[in-house]
């Protein structure tokens, strides 16, 4: 008897660790700081990838967070950056990502790769000239993942007639119709995607920042 | 072929037993992802070959040298130097196959640093239990065991594969040049030899696709794993002589040169060697196998249910769908090896392909109707040029300009009319009939391409669609005209005809893109001298303030870079990170690219933002013949970037001590130190790197290099 208390303890405590999945975005900084150290010895212009065409530049991770339970009903986040560009500002020269988490959902399969949602897109900036990396992280927006998911939800209900609300609707990021223009002021960068109208802003400076 | 059940139950048990915990034994290449691009590790299996050639060489290369010294007999000497000799040697620097499968199959599937390497892209692809296999076979079958054996999918040079085809390609490769060495030396003519080969690789007990390594352990008759022997056989022949590989005669990989072997200078570990042997042949979704009658239907099922999958995969370089004119044409080609047969099996009747499986008529008589696919009977007309059941459609009252809609959770084809499908098909008589009766040529679909963007491939159509009145500069959802599409191609007809009708040769896409740039990253020779000769702008600038060059550097063949040069480009352009095409072809490694660039008057010491220059780019990743030629143009070794980093402290974390050597030999500076206070003999000592620690140590080291020159 003490055997299956056990045992099923193990499976509860089992289950209720898969079910929360470590934070996809502290995870995909993580592995952009390796990816910089180990690739590119400290320097971040290992980010400038040769690995797709250069004016495509992107650092994702599959896989950043994984949740759920286990090979029954898994989730896995995958982190997709997209590089928006490179500025100098008071300064410091920033990589600016937009980072779309989306989520999968599965079941008895341990890689699910259908029905993809985003949960949430950052706009994320990072610098660094001696090794140590400075990171400011904006904040998630409800507003502009809702707006930025719009367009899809709408293709995919017009895809067929039966196919009448849209909650439904796989979404992915980020998508062929994006096109994502950078605004560099003062202390602030502001990220408009033209197709969606969806925006993000992120304070750079340490000011701003601690403003916040 | 006549299968006796028992004989195969034994049979599979026996090699089951003795294989042990084998990772990989078939590859599912119709279970695929969607929407993550692979990371391509072609690059990783030409180290792993080349490594294998460089270091038979090594060894024969002592061995002889030191029968010279001992003065042994000629007899031995010539054995050495003989080129069935160094064939062998080289095939004993590989792994048995099913370690190699088993090497191969960690490094893309459970490799830490692969993945770290590629981020964001899927290294090796593995459904854990879901795959084509699943249910097909009789319950007490024990090929069921081999299901879970199943290798993961790849990428190397474009090309999908499973890492059990590696096994093929040396192993059964090698067996295969074995039987056609020994049967031309007892007299056989090249076609007698080359039956015979075929007969192992086919009919062979043990290794045949009839016997264990196919139809009896796994049930299928793999063409793809047959490709992959013949492919074998071809470099074991080439390694000692010139052979004609995808038509082109390949020289010598290796050569005796005086008493010992030479690798040849085409032959590096910075070239695309692999890429010369793979072909699409490896693909067992687009070459399939074979299967056992009894096993047909569950696969076919498994096919079918994958069709929006498969679909979306395999998809052309703009993202559309494929035509099944196009997988039909596909499996007639792949059914030779370069017009030799490798003993494919199977007619189109018998093999379950894509196109006879994820392409199927929608429902009749109801017009409306569509299939799984969102076709009606006019989409299916158009797309398969039956011009009797478009008429009938459209007298039924379907609508013309029907767009294809369907429950699949997402497709490339959703908005497509009949005249998109027609047109990207290349049927000019449908696409003349659909405009005759009014087609709207200005219509796109959810992607945003009209018709004459589907039709670039196809002069034709693109001829017709023009007349009708297609815009020649209608931008797709990334912002991309049907000349962006075309540059993609060798098109002798139908870019001048969008380019005579008024295309922009100037147009950019959302990215700030030109046909140019798209031409430069395809390598598109002809396409690149057309739009330049239609004045497109040599400089123009994309995204992060890239050039048509920086493009061009992405491939190995230095050609479309000199086309570039010859034509103005700006040599040391900087994007936005200050990085010029020569930092991006140290960073891939390319030596003739680098050296063609540098001849053209690239500046081998330009600086990008962070102050690295080409040289600490390519003593970073390890490129020593790069760097070796950088330093040719006499740069300075110890200047630092913004780090404090020299080339030396990145040749060290490297761990690359050739290059090490190089630099020291030049001068570099072993104690200066980074911006973290790291000398590169601190880096060493740290790493455990004890003979980069005696290098930059020992003294007089740099007169012992001056005088007996760089080792």
């Amino acid at each position: 008897m003490r055997r299956w208390r056990t045992l099923i303890g193990l499976l509860i405590a089992g289950v209720a660790s898969g079910c929360t999945g470590p934070d996809p975005v502290k995870a995909w900084q993580s592995s952009l700081e390796q990816y910089v150290s180990v690739e590119g010895h400290g320097d971040l212009n290992a980010l400038r990838r040769t690995d797709r065409a250069p004016s495509e530049n992107d650092f994702g991770l599959l896989g950043a967070s994984r949740a759920g339970i286990p090979f029954i009903a898994p989730r896995r986040t995958d982190a997709n950056g997209v590089l928006l560009g490179h500025r100098l500002i008071d300064d410091r020269n920033w990589y600016l990502y937009l980072v779309g988490m989306v989520e999968y959902r599965g079941s008895f399969v341990d890689w699910p790769l259908d029905d993809p949602r985003v949960t949430d897109i950052r706009l994320i900036g990072v610098s660094g000239t001696d090794g140590d990396m400075d990171w400011r992280v904006g904040e998630s927006t409800l507003v502009a993942l809702e707006r930025y998911c719009l367009p899809q939800r709408e293709r995919w209900r017009r895809s067929d007639p039966s196919r009448t609300g849209s909650d439904d609707a796989p979404t992915v990021f980020p998508t062929d119709a994006d096109v994502f223009e950078l605004t560099v002021g003062a202390e602030t960068v502001k990220v408009i995607d033209r197709h969606s109208k969806a925006e993000w802003t992120l304070r750079l400076t340490e000011q701003a920042a601690a403003a916040d | 072929m006549q299968l006796t059940h028992g004989g195969a139950v034994a049979a599979a048990l026996v090699a089951m037993a003795i294989s042990g915990p084998v990772a990989a034994h078939e590859t599912d290449q119709f279970t695929v992802p969607l929407g993550k691009d692979f990371a391509d590790v072609g690059p990783e299996l030409t180290a792993m070959y080349y490594d294998g050639i460089d270091a038979a060489v090594t060894t024969l290369n002592e061995r002889i040298r030191r029968a010279l010294q001992a003065r042994r007999g000629p007899g031995y000497i010539a054995f050495l130097q003989d080129p069935e000799t160094l064939t062998d040697t080289v095939y004993d620097k590989y792994a048995a196959a099913w370690f190699m499968i088993n090497r191969v199959e960690h490094m893309v599937h459970s490799d830490r640093a692969m993945r770290l390497k590629h981020p964001g892209r899927i290294v090796g692809y593995w459904e854990s239990i879901d795959n084509i296999f699943t249910g097909v076979y009789f319950p007490l079958d024990p090929r069921q065991l081999f299901r879970i054996f199943h290798a993961c999918m790849m990428k190397a040079y474009g090309f999908y594969l499973g890492p059990d085809k590696l096994g093929h390609f040396t192993d059964m490769g090698y067996v295969y040049y074995t039987i056609h060495r020994a049967a031309r030396a007892r007299g056989d003519t090249p076609a007698q030899a080359h039956e015979k080969v075929l007969a192992e690789g086919m009919k062979g007990l043990i290794l045949g696709e009839e016997g264990m390594l196919g139809y009896l352990s796994s049930g299928v008759y793999s063409n793809a794993d047959l490709a992959a022997n013949y492919a074998g056989m071809k470099f074991f022949e080439n390694l000692t002589r010139p052979v004609r590989i995808k038509g082109v005669l390949r020289p010598s990989m290796t050569v005796l040169r005086g008493d010992f072997w030479e690798i040849s200078p085409h032959v590096r570990r910075d070239t695309d060697l692999f890429a010369w042997f793979i072909s699409e042949h490896w693909n067992e979704a687009i070459n399939p196998g074979l299967f056992v009658p009894g096993m047909r239907a569950g696969v076919r099922r498994g096919v079918k249910s994958r069709t929006q999958r498969i679909l979306d995969f395999y998809v052309d370089d703009n993202g559309n769908r494929r035509t099944r004119e196009y997988f039909d044409a596909r499996l007639e080609e792949l059914s030779t090896w370069y017009g030799e047969d490798y003993g494919h099996q199977g007619s189109p009747d018998e093999l379950i392909t894509i196109g006879n499986t994820c392409f199927e008529a929608p429902p009749e008589p109801d017009t409306g109707g569509r299939n799984h696919i969102g076709y009606t009977l006019l989409h299916w007309g158009a797309a398969t040029d039956d011009r009797a059941l478009v008429l009938n459609a459209l007298d039924g009252g379907a609508p013309l300009d029907e767009p294809v809609r369907s429950l699949e959770p997402s497709s490339s084809e959703w908005g497509s009319t009949p005249l998109h499908l027609a047109a990207a098909a290349g049927h000019e008589a449908m696409v003349e009939l659909l405009l005759d009766h009014g087609a709207d040529v200005s219509l796109s679909n959810e992607r945003g391409a009209t018709a004459l963007h589907r039709a670039v491939e196809h002069a034709g159509a693109v001829a017709l669609l023009i007349r009708a009145g297609a815009d020649a500069n209608a931008s797709d959802e990334r912002g991309r005209t049907p000349l962006h599409w075309a540059a993609r191609y060798t098109l002798d007809d139908s870019l001048p005809l969008l380019l005579a009708n008024g295309a922009d040769v100037g147009a950019t896409d959302h990215a700030g893109e030109t046909a140019l740039h798209r031409a430069a990253l395809w390598g598109q020779l002809r396409v690149m001298r057309a739009l330049l000769a239609a004045g497109a702008d040599v400089n123009a600038r994309a995204r992060f303030e890239t050039t048509p060059l920086h493009f061009s550097v992405r491939r190995l063949d230095p050609a479309p870079a000199l086309l570039l040069a010859e034509h103005g480009a700006t040599l040391d352009a900087a994007d936005e990170f200050g990085i010029t095409p020569l930092h991006d072809a140290a960073r891939n490694g390319s030596l003739r690219l680098t050296r063609a660039l540098i001849g053209a008057g690239a500046d081998a010491g330009a600086a990008d933002y962070y102050g690295s220059t080409p040289l600490h780019v390519a003593a970073r990743y390890g490129h020593d013949a790069v760097a070796a030629a950088l330093l040719e143009e006499g740069i300075d070794v110890n200047v630092p970037n913004r780090f404090g980093s020299l080339p030396l402290h990145e040749a060290v974390f490297a761990s690359r001590t050739s290059l090490i050597n190089l630099l020291m030999a030049r001068g570099a500076e072993p104690t200066a130190r980074n911006a973290r206070g790291e000398s590169s003999i601190d880096l060493a000592e740290s790493g455990g790197h004890s003979v980069a620690v005696l290098i930059m140590k020992s003294p007089g080291w740099r007169q012992s290099t001056t005088s007996t020159g760089v080792q």
